[in-house]
């Protein structure tokens, strides 16, 4: 087993959205979590400093996108210094610029450092309706909420109504599930930490529940995720199948499998959504923990 | 002590300078006239017959190329079309697959070390329709050692298994962007930059080389080759870095280095993110500049490439792809371009889709009012799409156009089959709208994107052939005169260097180019068969390599 790979994820969407409004209140969060954050915007890869100052040094160029040296060693640089750090992040996040495409930032998270946890993308509900038809940029503002595990609808406070309504619309958009708030809990938007580095204080935002899987082969467990019910947002744990362990891992409508990087114990923890758990999300727990998934999932 | 230059032939660019000799001082053209003239005029003057035979002109200046053109020659050349190194070996080009790795198996077999990555660059898949070059190729030429093939893009890479086992990229691996067989194990290629960094050193060492200063020097001896005197770096490495600025300022202001060259900075490769700062950074850079190295430009990249379906268009292309991508929200491009207009500095945008002109064209009236500051140089880059009507608006504006009429040869014939179409492509880079606009026009070579050569170029422009034989546009067509202009005070002048290069007219700088054929004599039809013999910058001579 080698060292454990740093969750990372990408948070997308147009301009003034409010990517960097999330971020800030991510990084000045009363969480207890060490998260590092990449701003790969226009010019130099920032990493934000007042969390990484020791280890930053010199900032490393890049380009948002763009063909050229600095495209490949920027993000790439950045990315290996993160991981460098001692003691590592627990947690990486990528903002990328208002054009960027979060699903191909999104792959730096399957580097072999990183583990990619996904893709958030910020809608301004004010402002999204009319870019998505946009002749200039609809195309790419409707190909970032097609890449995104979870869509949240910003400037919740100031308008709720068009937030409310915002929110149905998107489900109808994009596969993703919708959050609509300022204040999300970490839980929905980074998962919870599965190796149980720090707590989180409750929120009602979501409810979770955690239990210890039987021992199942991959495909099962491919199958087990793939089929979990509406409101789950979030799945993340490690299975045993004989002498292996598997990471399964579900972020929104995405689910993935493969082999852990870490001994741990096994453990599956899943995030809904909401303050009640879903009546179907018991049950389907339960085929997990039995180890009988069978054929019908 | 002065010197008269004694040539075959003289074409000044200058329609009040005519003669067969030059007579310089101090680097700097004194006189042109007849030789017999100057010479009884300064009787003290020394007589240099080394282009009595030849033909010169003032050396060509290329708006818009990157220095990696010459650090990629760092490594293998196994591009699609003949493509000569600094050295002045001319490299065949590798037509089939089978020839990529016949050259691959050569540089393997001269390589001592076993272990060392096999680099190459310049292959292009759109040549091979049908055709993919694989890991499965690669391990023809070496199970052992690690084969890196990056291609003429830069968004995608050919790695052998050798290489995949060495960096752990296997059935495991799991990105998009590593694309696999049937079996479920990779087959070679990486896509984009995540999935191109899993190759690790092959790639990073690659990329780092480009902006040594070996690479550096490569360059200088390219512009050289082509009798390119003055040559623009549009974005290579930031310059934001001290290091990277002092690397630019030790390699070009050294003597034996052959070429001006005007480097501009582009934001989105890093630097400062806040756009007062940009500005105070270039104004800053601009200061250290010397006769021979510039700073002062700024570039900004709004969309992509047409053969690689990633610049913006209005019209769909023929086959179905979707639209490009901007690099720059389209919102954002009139507030960024706003203070680099206001402080003067030279703003050059990257444009190969007619929607990015459009896009374009919107941010400049707004940051300007619609009413530009005199003498803006604010120039389209590439602009291989822009339609009459955004022409029309440019002339309104005053803006000018650097084509990349290279276009035609290396890529006309994709253009018509797969990209936007025979009427499309028959309007592409349309120089004599340009001209017949008043709208100040250059064309270039982009290199390493295609080889740097003034005179290919201006081939290109005045011939508009493609390799199968077809004539795109014969209406826009330039004539030598038009095109060798435009090689020389056209790039001049969106680069604002004009008072100084461009022409050879009494004040300027002594930077010339000697030929083996007049190009006027040559005709339209020969101008890329000419040999360029030597330059001449600030009168000391740099023979061809």
């Amino acid at each position: 087993m080698s060292t454990p790979k740093i969750p990372l994820t990408v948070i997308g969407g147009y301009l003034g959205a409010g990517k960097t409004t999330l971020v800030n209140r991510i990084l000045t969060g009363d969480h207890g979590r060490r998260i590092a954050v990449i701003v790969n915007d226009f010019g130099d890869v920032a990493i934000d400093e007042a969390l990484l100052e020791p280890a930053t040094g010199g900032l490393r160029a890049l380009a948002n996108g763009c063909v050229c040296c600095a495209a490949v060693d920027g993000l790439a640089s950045a990315l290996a210094d993160v991981a460098a750090l001692d003691p590592a992040p627990e947690h990486v996040i990528i903002e990328v610029s208002g054009v960027g495409d979060p699903w191909a930032v999104a792959q730096w998270g399957r580097t072999p450092r990183y583990e990619l946890d996904g893709v958030v993308v910020v809608v301004d509900p004010l402002a999204i309706e009319r870019w998505v038809v946009d002749p200039y940029v609809g195309d790419t503002v409707r190909a970032q909420l097609g890449a995104a595990d979870l869509l949240l609808v910003s400037h919740a406070d100031d308008e709720p109504e068009a937030s409310e309504r915002v929110a149905e619309w998107l489900i109808n958009m994009a596969p993703a599930p919708v959050i609509i708030g300022s204040d999300v809990s970490l839980s929905l938007l980074l998962g919870r930490p599965t190796l149980g580095i720090a707590s989180e204080r409750p929120h009602a935002d979501h409810v979770t529940v955690s239990f210890t899987p039987a021992t199942t082969d991959r495909d099962v467990l491919q199958a087990w995720l793939d089929a979990a019910p509406d409101g789950v947002v979030r799945v993340k744990g490690f299975v045993p199948d004989g002498d292996d362990l598997f990471a399964g891992q579900r972020f929104g409508h995405r689910s993935e499998v493969r082999r852990a990087s870490v001994a741990v114990d096994p453990v599956m923890v899943v995030v809904c959504a909401g303050s009640t758990m879903p009546p179907e999300v018991g049950p389907w727990c339960a085929r997990l923990e039995s180890g009988q998934v069978g054929d019908g999932v | 002590m002065s010197t008269i230059l004694r040539t075959g032939a003289l074409h000044t660019i200058d329609p009040a300078a005519t003669g067969d000799a030059v007579h310089i001082a101090d680097g700097r053209i004194l006189g042109v006239g007849s030789f017999d003239e100057l010479r009884a005029s300064n009787p003290d003057a020394g007589v240099d017959d080394r282009f009595a035979d030849a033909v010169v002109l003032p050396g060509f200046v290329e708006a818009h190329a990157h220095s990696m053109a010459g650090g990629m020659w760092q490594h293998l050349y196994v591009g699609y079309f003949d493509n000569r190194d600094p050295d002045g070996r001319v490299w065949p080009g590798c037509t089939t697959l089978d020839e990529v790795i016949d050259r691959l198996r050569e540089a393997d077999a001269a390589l001592d070390d076993p272990n060392a990555v096999l680099r190459a660059w310049g292959l292009d898949p759109i040549y091979f329709p049908g055709d993919r070059l694989v890991a499965e190729h690669l391990d023809r030429v070496s199970t052992t050692r690690p084969i890196f093939v990056f291609h003429a893009s830069l968004h995608l890479a050919t790695v052998n298994t050798a290489l995949m086992e060495r960096e752990g990229i296997n059935a495991d691996t799991m990105m998009d962007g590593v694309p696999k067989d049937g079996a479920g194990n990779p087959i070679g290629e990486l896509q984009e930059p995540a999935a191109m960094s899993l190759a690790g050193d092959a790639l990073i060492g690659m990329v780092r080389s480009f902006m040594a200063p070996p690479g550096v020097r490569a360059f200088g001896d390219l512009a050289r080759n082509a009798g390119v005197t003055t040559i623009a770096d549009l974005g290579s490495g930031p310059i934001a870095s001290d290091a990277i600025a002092e690397m630019w300022q030790q390699v070009v202001n050294d003597r034996d280095f052959p070429a001006r060259v005007s480097v501009f900075h582009n934001p989105g490769q890093g630097g400062p993110a806040g756009l007062d700062d940009v500005t105070a950074l270039i104004l800053r850079r601009r200061a250290e500049s010397t006769d021979k190295l510039r700073f002062g430009g700024v570039k900004f990249v709004l969309d992509g490439s047409i053969q690689g379906y990633t610049a913006r268009v209005t019209e769909p292309y023929v086959n179905g792809k979707d639209n490009g991508l901007w690099l720059i929200p389209p919102d954002q491009l009139a507030e960024w371009i706003r203070p680099v207009i206001d402080a003067g500095l030279l703003l050059h945008v990257h444009c190969n889709g007619d929607q990015a002109v459009d896009v374009l064209l919107a941010a400049f009236t707004e940051a300007t009012g619609g009413q530009p500051p005199a003498d803006h140089r604010t120039t389209v880059q590439h602009s291989q799409l822009t339609r009459l009507d955004q022409y029309e608006r440019m002339a309104e504006l005053g803006m000018g156009a650097n084509l990349f009429s290279n276009h035609f040869w290396y890529w006309g014939d994709q253009h018509v089959d797969l990209t936007v179409g025979p009427e499309r492509a028959a309007g592409m880079n349309a120089a004599a709208t340009v001209l017949s606009l008043g709208i100040p026009l250059s064309i270039h070579c982009d290199a390493s994107v295609t080889p740097l050569g003034s005179l290919h170029v201006a081939w290109c422009a005045a011939n508009r052939q493609t390799p199968s034989g077809r004539v795109l546009g014969p209406d826009e067509r330039l004539d030598v005169g038009q095109a060798m202009h435009a090689i020389t005070m056209g790039a001049a002048s969106q680069l604002r260097m004009d008072h100084e290069i461009g022409s050879i007219t009494p004040g300027k700088r002594a930077d010339l180019v000697a030929l083996d054929t007049d190009p006027f004599v040559a005709g339209a039809e020969g101008l890329r068969d000419i040999n360029v013999l030597s330059t001449v910058l600030g009168g000391e001579h740099h023979p061809v390599g």
